[in-house]
């Protein structure tokens, strides 16, 4: 029994799971890793003839499970277990070399007294990992080597212990190069958009598709109420990160092909964190930590209007209220706790954990409260079967600040009116802190995951897997403002009379995913794997919407209480079914061919449509290890090379005809244009082309990830706006269009010093994107979103085309004359009166990256700090055009002080935004902490065998901002915007990114 | 209604593989769970496809559907042009709204181009569109179907007609120039010999419905566009023949927001708008008048800067709004008429309102006067913004209360929406 205790799934006997993905020259024999195995189950007792110690990663000194330890000259030997721990018994001598080996690290030999109870040895990471298993989507396991695309790979619990954020999308930032996580603003319980490789889609979404252990789940970012800015949560932060081992990403067609329709965005592999072999581990995780409005002082505006007299008067509100003992700013708390425990035997492993997280914004009315459960127990009945269950539950509440438009607290700062200093309204706006905090907005969120996968391996060259599994998200959302008692509260018109919106949300994603793969060894040195499959997709949302006007008295707050009652209910159903079959071919374990074909169907295409079809080949080749390759000081170049294609579908009922119901004279039931449709509507085809390669470098302490990649999206679905003549509202979904992006991706893993006492590391990952509109059909233009964004042929996607004034001289009367305005395509000035709306920017960066280095010292301490940054994108500010065109509180509108300013405002033909727009380039320290790793004697004596205590900082510092100003109005923070619109560019009064800092404490028993 | 869209597989270019592959992997790996048909299918609960509108047995709801489509598309147009004139000024700070205040409305903006009938800015010309295309489009559905199998069919084309007069008289009336039906550019004149075509189509068949109330509003309809046509003479005619006393309004209801009296809701419930200084408190010969009274809300407008002055016209968002009304009929009379008996007219509008009488014999300044009569009368009913155009008064102009520029529309540009993506205009 004990031969195969490590891995039912070894390919020779004796050699177990870990080893045959970890090493290329077997180093222990199936008898050795039994003795050792027996050995970690001996009590831990000192003796004489024994070694007892814990294998660490030098970098992040976590524990390294599973590795192999040999004492060298000896049959006797040991892996480490969950805790990084071993024993070896059985030595004699005074002093012996161990040997430790484990995928993913450099082998370590460290020589140690016989009889020493603390050995300490630190394992280095590989800079290329070619043994490492990669979720391809296919069954069985694939090795990194032989995959022909770029495979991004976090490893969250490293992450978390460096940067111990509560979200996942905070977690995703900056942690590989081409993935951008645009998060709009600091409002807790709100999220952002994921872009892989930029916008490649012109009219659907850019989403990637987000699976969790093989499971297709919930991916709306476009979730919650729909507060000042529309809806902003992201449901992929319903993931409570400390339960995640590992996330894995891809980030195009040439690597989607096999996830079909709908995974042309990419995808991300969520991998939770599963049992091993042996006795219970238990971890808790304590978070404290205080969120906060950086210098509210400085960032918030000073207001001006003028007085009776047409004197210039200024009022700092924040200033203001903070004097008169009412600041409405808070340094909100959170709290997160997290218990999990693992383990098995043989037959079961199993995970489970328990978290609990308490956050609080920055103003007292906006948190969040969630509690996450997850239990993952795979069942190994025999050696060729293994079925896995996986569970995860969530349960949160959110009040959200800026509950509403109009009513939102940071509008009420920026666009606040001195004149109405001395009034109820005190210079704010539209109301009161303390009145807009009445308005409330609630998302309650209930999420189960749950998953089975069954590997079954009848044959030794046959691997079949069987995933089945629910995603259900129900969400209740609402804003409520509360009747006042007089049912005539000044700030808020007849809505305090009450009024209350409401929606159910319920959301059911399921998957079928059927496949098998075959392993032949088609001749000596040449291999390989044969994948088909089958998969079947479903995402149902129906909706419950609710809205009560006017209550009877402020107890009141359900919408069955109020004097007037609306209803609605919407019902939406996609449906994919797809089948794909890959071969595999290896030559000499060093080069891969692989080529594979993906269908699909869908139930959004249109009647006269069919079925689309999508293929893909790589191929990948590791050069160093061929035996004419000899440059010793490369020790790993793997080259590789994938083109493929991939879809998206789309939205659900493009392709039809539709009349909805309405209410009509007399209250009656009417039918009213909905979508006019396309029966003719395809997927769109995303195809790429991906080149690359990964190297390790410098005796494996220099690490390279080069990848470049050119893709285009093909028969582009474009919502070409319906001419409203037709008589229909909305767009055509029509397949004319083109975009091609293309970039490049680098991350360099550097190991500047690697010793006993001091290892110091330097990461950066780099992404470029371009992008441009190759093809738009019949249309020359087409409507890209808010603030003047307009796709067109020639163009980078959804660029600003705007009237630019780049002179402009003031009469004595502050009237402009001879404004000048940007020529066509940066052509010479042209009279502002009549200028084009030339290309202006683009929303996206064309430059992203992330530089992060750690110091891990005397192997008890370690410092990090990353600094992520954007740059070659513009944005737009609505805070401050509306500053100055609308709400006219500037004191550049109030003087006339910038010539220029006032052609925005004074010359027909230009929108009120245009004098927004802005270089909205930054970079921020993201993250800066400092780990320490208690002494076992300190730990041991409240029966932990591990503890580490980390203090971290997030979002401290805005490095550089590429412009600070816009005539005189400061711009908050550059990387705000509003998430509602995947494209848009545009931001408006929303509360900046929050700083915090974190103290984590993590104790292992 | 609850329709079950089912995919159906063609012959094929995709071929081998779109036939042959999902049925080999679904027998292969769906024996025993019933195979793969029906995988795709999808309910629609909530919506109809074009097709089901083929059915007599709905021509009732097609009438209500194009009737209630201009209703909501009549209110917000007298809500925008209302806050584009100079009705009402903006008494807040949203966005949507000042560019109408400050009528700096342009062929790219999204609310005279795409915004719909409970779009948070006024929605326009899809609104428009879309009750004229109902109305057209059923009014040939219904025809086409057995004179059997509708009850009343002459009522139901009536009806259709009708509202597809006004939809033709609305839009030739505000905006710049248009197109219909995906066609080419046309002038505000031919949208005015569409909605004469239909005014006409209408009168028989109110007639042979015995509808006295089509019949009527389709006079008034036809005195109105037969007056912007210059055809005074003839208006006067058949305005002649409106009996006194007639009005059709366009229902409102607080039963949903799409049947909400907006410009209500804008004032008295939002405080978004404020009467103008230029009509408020006004009087003829010291007696105020009572078809425009506006209160003092005694507050100021969520910009915190306008005073809020509410019009009482409409308090409550049922509040309906007038479509067709003798007193246009006798308007148009005095318009076309002018001298002693225009000012009979003017004076018969003055008892009725319990005004003093009016007396001149100078031709302008009767002119003027009624100008200011129809402003009056039909404040807050869409009217005013045809009314300076086709008169050619000054619209606002400068900066406005809060210091805001003014822009420099009057008629409404054709919206880019329909230039951009019309195949025959661009």
């Amino acid at each position: 029994m004990h031969a195969n205790r490590f891995g039912r799934w070894s390919r020779s006997p004796g050699i177990d799971r870990h080893q045959y993905k970890g090493s290329r020259t077997p180093r222990l024999s199936g008898a050795a890793l039994t003795v050792g195995a027996v050995l970690m189950c001996v009590p831990l007792t000192a003796q004489q003839d024994m070694i007892r110690g814990t294998v660490l990663q030098q970098q992040t000194l976590q524990p390294v499970a599973g590795a192999q330890i040999v004492a060298e000259g000896t049959q006797a030997g040991a892996i480490t277990d969950a805790g990084g721990r071993f024993t070896i018994t059985g030595l004699a001598g005074t002093q012996i070399t161990l040997e430790v080996i484990m995928v993913g690290y450099r082998t370590a030999r460290q020589t140690v007294p016989v009889g020493a109870t603390d050995v300490r040895i630190l394992l280095a990471e590989t800079a290329v990992e070619l043994e490492g298993i990669v979720v391809t989507g296919t069954p069985g396991e694939t090795r990194a080597r032989t995959v022909g695309n770029a495979v991004a790979q976090i490893q969250a619990e490293d992450k978390l212990r460096l940067k111990p954020v509560r979200d996942l999308q905070e977690l995703l930032k900056g942690a590989a190069p081409g993935v951008t996580v645009r998060t709009g603003q600091g409002n807790v319980g709100t999220g952002g958009v994921i872009r892989m490789r930029g916008v490649t889609s012109l009219s659907l979404s850019n989403q990637p598709l987000i699976y969790i252990d093989g499971i297709r789940v919930n991916n709306d970012f476009r979730s919650g109420p729909s507060i000042r800015g529309g809806r902003q949560t992201s449901r992929i932060n319903d993931i409570n990160p400390e339960e995640i081992e590992s996330i894995e990403i891809i980030k195009g067609p040439a690597a989607a092909t096999l996830y079909g329709t709908e995974a042309s965005n990419g995808v991300i592999q969520i991998i939770t964190k599963r049992g091993t072999e042996g006795a219970p581990t238990w971890n808790l995780t304590v978070k404290q930590g205080a969120n906060y409005f950086r210098d509210p002082a400085g960032r918030l505006p000073m207001n001006y209007s003028l007085g009776p007299n047409g004197d210039l008067i200024s009022q700092h509100l924040y200033e203001e209220e903070v004097a008169a003992g009412r600041n409405p700013l808070q340094t909100g708390h959170s709290q997160g706790y997290d218990l999990s425990v693992q383990g098995g035997t043989e037959g079961i492993r199993y995970f489970a954990s328990a978290a609990w997280d308490d956050t609080e914004g920055i103003v007292d009315y906006n948190w969040q409260k969630k509690l996450s459960a997850r239990a993952n127990i795979q069942i190994v009945p025999s050696e060729n079967l293994s079925a896995t269950v996986n569970v995860g539950v969530v349960s949160s509440e959110t009040r959200y600040g800026q509950a509403a438009s109009g009513w939102d607290l940071m509008g009420q700062f920026t666009w606040g009116n001195p004149r109405s200093r001395d009034g109820r309204l005190r210079g704010f706006l539209r109301a009161t802190p303390e009145a807009a905090a009445t308005i409330q907005s609630f998302s309650e969120v209930l999420r189960a995951t749950v998953g089975t996968t069954v590997d079954y391996r009848p044959f030794e060259w046959l691997n079949a897997r069987m995933n089945v599994g629910l995603d259900m998200t129900d969400e209740e959302n609402s804003i409520l403002f509360p009747r006042h008692p007089t049912g005539s509260a000044y700030f808020f018109g007849s809505r305090s009379l009450g009024e209350k919106n409401a929606e159910r949300k319920a959301v059911r994603n399921a998957t079928v995913d059927l496949g098998a793969t075959a392993d032949f060894d088609l001749a000596d040195a040449i291999s390989s794997a044969t994948s088909m499959g089958f998969q079947y997709f479903t995402k149902e949302t129906e909706g419950l919407t609710g809205r009560g006007l006017v209550f009877p008295a402020p107890p009141v707050t359900t919408i069955g209480g109020a004097a007037q009652t609306f209803s609605g209910e919407s019902y939406v159903a996609n449906k994919t079914v797809g089948v794909y079959v890959q071969e595999r071919v290896g030559f000499n374990d060093r080069l891969f061919l692989t080529a594979a074909v993906r269908g699909d169907d869908n139930s959004a295409f249109g009647q006269n449509f069919d079925f689309v079809i999508y293929p893909k080949v790589s191929a990948t080749w590791v050069v160093n290890e061929e035996s004419f390759f000899n440059v010793p000081w490369v020790n790993t170049l793997k080259l590789r090379g994938a083109w493929g294609q991939a879809g998206q579908q789309p939205d659900v009922f493009a392709a039809i005809r539709l009349y909805q119901p309405a209410t009509g004279p007399g209250d009656s039931s009417i039918l009213t244009p909905r979508t006019i449709g396309n029966p003719d509507l395809e997927p769109e085809r995303g195809e790429e082309l991906e080149l690359g390669f990964d190297a390790a470098l410098l005796d494996d302490r220099l690490g390279i990830d080069f990848t470049m990649y050119d893709q285009s999206r093909k028969n582009a679905i474009i919502g070409a706006p319906v001419p409203p003549s037709s008589g229909f509202p909305g767009v055509r979904f029509v397949n004319v269009g083109q975009l091609d992006s293309w970039g490049i991706e680098l991350g360099i893993e550097a190991q500047l010093i690697q010793q006993e006492n001091v290892a110091w590391s330097l990461g950066v990952n780099l992404g470029t994107n371009n992008s441009e509109v190759v093809d738009l059909g019949e249309f020359s233009d087409l409507g890209a979103g808010f603030s003047g964004q307009i796709h067109r042929v020639g163009y980078p996607v959804s660029a600003y085309f705007m009237r630019r004034v780049v002179s402009a001289d003031l009469d004595g009367a502050g009237n402009v004359i001879s404004a000048m305005c940007e020529g066509q395509d940066g052509g010479s000035p042209v009279p502002c009166d009549g200028a084009p709306r030339g290309f202006a920017g683009q929303p996206d960066p064309k430059l992203t990256g992330n530089i992060n280095s750690s110091v891990s010292l005397f192997g008890i301490l370690r410092l990090s700090a990353e600094v992520d940054f954007q740059t070659g994108h513009k944005a737009v500010t609505g805070d401050i055009a509306g500053a100055h065109h609308l709400f006219r509180n500037t004191r550049a509108i109030l003087t006339n002080s910038h010539p220029i300013l006032e052609a925005y405002d004074q010359i027909s033909g230009f929108s009120w935004f245009h004098s927004g727009l802005y270089g909205a380039g930054w970079a921020k320290l993201r993250n800066v902490s400092a780990t320490y790793t208690l002494p076992e004697e300190m730990v041991s004596g409240i029966g932990a065998s591990r503890a580490s205590l980390t203090l971290s900082a997030q979002n401290l510092a805005i490095l550089w901002q590429q412009t600070e100003e816009l005539f005189g109005r400061r711009i908050i923070d550059p990387e705000n915007r509003l998430t509602s619109s995947e494209t848009g560019g545009y931001v408006q009064t929303v509360l900046p990114h929050l700083s915090s800092f974190v103290a984590a404490m993590r104790l292992t028993f | 209604m609850d329709m079950r869209m089912k995919k159906t597989t063609h012959t094929p270019a995709a071929a081998l593989l779109a036939r042959w592959g999902p049925a080999a992997l679904c027998l292969a790996l769906m024996t025993g769970l019933g195979g793969c048909e029906g995988l795709l299918d999808v309910d629609i609960p909530g919506d109809v496809p074009a097709e089901a509108l083929d059915d007599p047995a709905l021509a009732e709801v097609l009438v209500q559907s194009a009737v209630g489509d201009f209703n909501c598309a009549l209110t917000n147009y007298a809500g925008a042009t209302a806050a584009l004139t100079d009705e009402l000024i903006g008494a807040t700070g949203w966005i949507d709204y000042t560019d109408w205040d400050t009528r700096k409305i342009t062929s790219a903006d999204e609310d005279l181009g795409s915004g719909g009938c409970t779009n948070f800015g006024f929605g326009v010309y899809t609104p428009l569109q879309t009750a004229r295309v109902q109305a057209e489009g059923n009014f040939a559905r219904i025809q086409e179907f057995p004179e059997g199998d509708v009850a009343n069919k002459p009522l139901a084309l009536a009806t259709l007609a009708v509202h597809a007069g006004y939809t033709y008289t609305v839009l030739g009336e505000a905006f710049c120039e248009l197109a219909f039906d995906e066609g080419p550019l046309v002038t505000p004149a031919e949208a005015m010999s569409q909605a004469e075509n239909w005014f006409g189509q209408t009168m028989p068949l109110a007639q042979q419905a015995g509808d006295d109330d089509l019949l009527n509003m389709a006079r008034v309809g036809q005195a109105r566009v037969l007056l912007n046509q210059g055809r005074a003479t003839e208006a006067a005619g058949i305005a002649a023949m409106v009996p006194e006393g007639f009005v059709w309004n366009v229902e409102r209801s607080a039963s949903t927001e799409r049947r909400w009296n907006r410009l209500a809701r804008h004032t008295h419930g939002d405080f978004y708008y404020s009467v103008d200084p230029l009509f408020r408190d006004l009087e003829f010969g010291g007696t105020p008048d009572p078809r425009v009274v506006t209160a003092d809300a005694g507050r100021l407008g969520h910009d915190g800067i306008t005073p809020v002055i509410l019009p009482m016209k409409y308090t409550n968002v049922s509040d309906p709004i007038a479509l067709a009304t003798w007193t246009e009929a006798q308007f148009i009379i005095a318009e076309a008429s002018g001298g002693q008996e225009a000012v009979n007219i003017i004076n018969a509008m003055h008892a009725r309102a319990g005004l003093p009488a009016f007396a001149s014999s100078d031709a302008t300044e009767i002119m003027n006067h009624i100008m200011q009569e129809r402003s009056r009368e039909f404040f807050l009913e869409g009217r005013r913004q045809a009314d300076m155009l086709r008169y050619g008064l000054p619209f606002q102009s400068g900066i406005n209360h809060k210091g805001q520029p003014y822009g420099d529309t009057t008629c409404f540009p054709l919206p880019d929406v329909e230039r951009i993506n019309n195949p025959n205009i661009s």
